[in-house]
């Protein structure tokens, strides 16, 4: 799934570690979703949606591109 | 191009998902070789103590001692990076208990080691040599009590990338025992294979699961 986390990341000026902290996950973690190795469950995409403050949809996008 | 964020990280560095992994790899090289350290200046003194402290016997102290005091400097420093770069409070939790779990998986390896001293047979802890009663209750007490509750723990604390990286590694290690355990059990059957034995594909099941468990979390 395509998704515009390290777009958004960037424009905050957040470290991927400021990230995971934020969203209580490992670095890892962060850097998995933002390459696309791993999907977050629907929990984490809102936690994620609520901390961008914009639409899960406006996140990720399910279109294969 | 390399981004400075608001706490000073090097986003453009941070980013290479290899490089957790060969900090990882390398901080366990260092935990080992200060362990083996441990173990020379140990011998060392005994070996000293029976025959005596000549000059070659300091030597090799100072050695063992400078080889063990540069490994444990640096997996401090290790460690201490990996905290600098991931610092959500649930991470330290899985550090803490990752560290606890280290901790319990040297006691009941020293529990083993002395449950085989005096052994003449290399790497007899591991071996299939008779063990005295009180050590095996104690292992198998340990194994189905602290390992299972600590597992839980771990399970409970970890981020569901880290899960499910776990998980991907542990059907991998399942497979590999579901094909190859009654094809060895076969081919011993058949005359062709030695009789199959549990404790190597335990152990070569237990290397699959973390080696597909690490490969899915830092890859």
């Amino acid at each position: 799934m395509n998704n515009r986390l390290k777009v958004l990341r960037a424009e905050r000026n957040w470290s991927q570690a400021e990230l995971a902290m934020n969203l209580d996950v490992s670095r890892q973690a962060v850097n998995a979703i933002e390459t696309g190795k791993h999907d977050p469950s629907l929990p984490l995409a809102f936690r994620i949606a609520r901390l961008f403050e914009q639409p899960i949809e406006e996140i990720f996008d399910d279109q294969q591109a | 191009m390399m981004t400075t964020t608001t706490n000073g990280n090097n986003v453009a560095a941070e980013e290479s998902p290899r490089s957790p992994l060969w900090r990882l790899l390398i901080g366990l090289g260092a935990l080992i070789v200060a362990m083996a350290a441990l173990g020379a200046v140990t011998g060392i003194v005994v070996a000293g103590l029976e025959d005596g402290f000549e000059s070659a016997t300091f030597a090799l102290l100072a050695g063992a001692l400078l080889v063990g005091g540069v490994a444990l400097f640096a997996t401090y420093r290790l460690h201490r990076a990996a905290r600098q770069e991931d610092p959500s409070e649930r991470s330290r939790k899985v550090n803490r208990i990752m560290l606890w779990s280290c901790a319990l998986g040297a006691g009941l390896g020293l529990l083993l080691a002395a449950g085989t001293f005096g052994s003449e047979q290399p790497f007899a802890a591991f071996s299939n040599e008779p063990l005295p009663g009180w050590v095996a209750a104690l292992v198998i007490a340990i194994w189905l009590v602290a390992v299972p509750a600590f597992t839980w723990w771990w399970m409970r604390t970890v981020d569901e990338h880290e899960l499910r990286a776990y998980n991907l590694g542990g059907l991998t290690g399942l497979h590999l025992y579901f094909f190859t355990t009654p094809a060895w059990w076969l081919g011993w059957r058949g005359g062709f294979l030695p009789e199959p034995d549990h404790m190597l594909t335990f152990c070569a099941v237990t290397l699959v699961w973390c080696a597909g468990w690490l490969w899915c979390r830092f890859r």
